[in-house]
């Protein structure tokens, strides 16, 4: 047809995301906000997980003169981390489905992929458990004589 | 007489240079089989660093460890845990117990280091209880239990890996004099029943009476 563009149904739908995610700057105000959230999100487990680490250093020590090796301890923290991390993600996934019948009576359809939850837990897992790392550090320097005193 | 560890002329210096403190110095000490040593000294005498040097915590700055015939002291530091694991328990001044474990889960987390199925964990850990009079209190947490009792679990714990040598830092330090007496009666008593060698580090004087063999630390060095 003159004048017009002819398009199939996929190469549409293709071409309108990629309008709404590059071309009015939507896709990039979303990735950035994702992007902060797990910032945030992991530097508040980090800090929860560093500060309990802290808390607990006395029984680590202990652990470690008892014969503990330090990925016994390890454990024991990405333990944590990782229980974190599935709280939370269920928390979230609750939180996403409860929000999403108001979203949707309000006109936007939310189109939500089982890979997509997959994927989210991943990214919420690792990053949880990257956090966990500062507190890895600590545990590692921990030295044992420290029981003896007092 | 049947040595099972032996430290001989053990220094250990911390800090460098003008800073430089001398903990222990040129120490040779022998523990046999089946002995109960008490290591005596006032406060700053460095007994608490020669435990921790003959129980594998901290590495002496010359000389050797020699456990069951065998050179530790030179091992790698990653060996340690091992060695303390396999052949050491441990009775510290304050309990040391974890607080938001049971007084039964403190004891199975020996054995779950040592590598032990469940089941065997279970029964274990109850035997030891009831061995130290406590089998009743095995649901309860530290902070639900007198100080005698905390030691007494410690004890069960020192004793739940089946460790040839039983190392203990002022045991009665947090208690007092009655309970005191019966926490070294106990451990004398495990050590005599199950052939175990003891090493207690303490200023209290009831523990003269339980050791076999006594030495006095001071300014680092043995006395006498």
């Amino acid at each position: 047809m003159r004048d017009n563009d002819v398009y199939s149904k996929e190469e549409f739908a293709r071409k309108t995301v990629i309008y709404w995610t590059v071309q009015t700057g939507m896709g990039m105000a979303f990735f950035i906000m994702a992007a902060i959230t797990i910032l945030i999100g992991g530097t508040i487990v980090g800090q929860t997980i560093y500060a309990s680490t802290m808390e607990h250093l006395r029984e680590y020590g202990t652990l470690k003169a008892i014969g503990a090796r330090n990925r016994d301890i390890y454990q024991v923290i990405f333990s944590q981390a990782g229980i974190s991390a599935t709280i939370g993600y269920t928390i979230g996934t609750i939180f996403i489905l409860l929000v999403r019948g108001g979203i949707e009576k309000a006109g936007v359809s939310l189109y939500l992929s089982p890979i997509l939850f997959i994927i989210l837990f991943f990214i919420i897992l690792l990053t949880c458990l990257l956090s966990a790392y500062f507190s890895v550090g600590k545990v590692r320097r921990l030295d044992p004589v420290t029981v003896f005193r007092g | 007489m049947d040595p099972i560890l032996e430290v001989k002329n053990i220094t250990k210096v911390y800090g460098e240079g003008v800073t430089a403190v001398v903990a222990v110095d040129s120490v040779t000490l022998t523990l046999n089989k089946y002995e109960v040593l008490l290591i005596m000294g006032p406060s700053g005498s460095g007994k608490t660093t020669l435990l921790s040097i003959m129980g594998c915590i901290l590495r002496p700055t010359q000389g050797e460890v020699m456990l069951n015939g065998e050179v530790v002291s030179s091992l790698p530091e990653d060996s340690f845990p091992f060695i303390r694991k396999q052949y050491l328990g441990f009775v510290f001044q304050s309990f040391n117990l974890f607080p938001s474990l049971t007084a039964a889960e403190n004891i199975e987390v020996v054995l779950r280091l040592k590598g032990l199925n469940r089941r065997e964990i279970g029964l274990k850990a109850l035997a030891l209880l009831e061995k130290v009079g406590l089998a009743k209190r095995a649901h309860s947490y530290p902070k639900e239990l007198s100080g005698g009792e905390q030691q007494r679990v410690a004890v069960a714990r020192a004793l739940a890996g089946d460790p040839s040598i039983i190392l203990a830092d002022e045991p009665t330090g947090n208690l007092d004099s009655k309970t005191g007496k019966e926490i070294l009666e106990l451990i004398r008593d495990f050590a005599e029943e199950s052939g175990k060698a003891v090493v207690i580090v303490s200023h209290d004087p009831k523990a003269e009476t339980l050791a076999h063999r006594i030495v006095f630390l001071e300014d680092g060095r043995l006395k006498g």
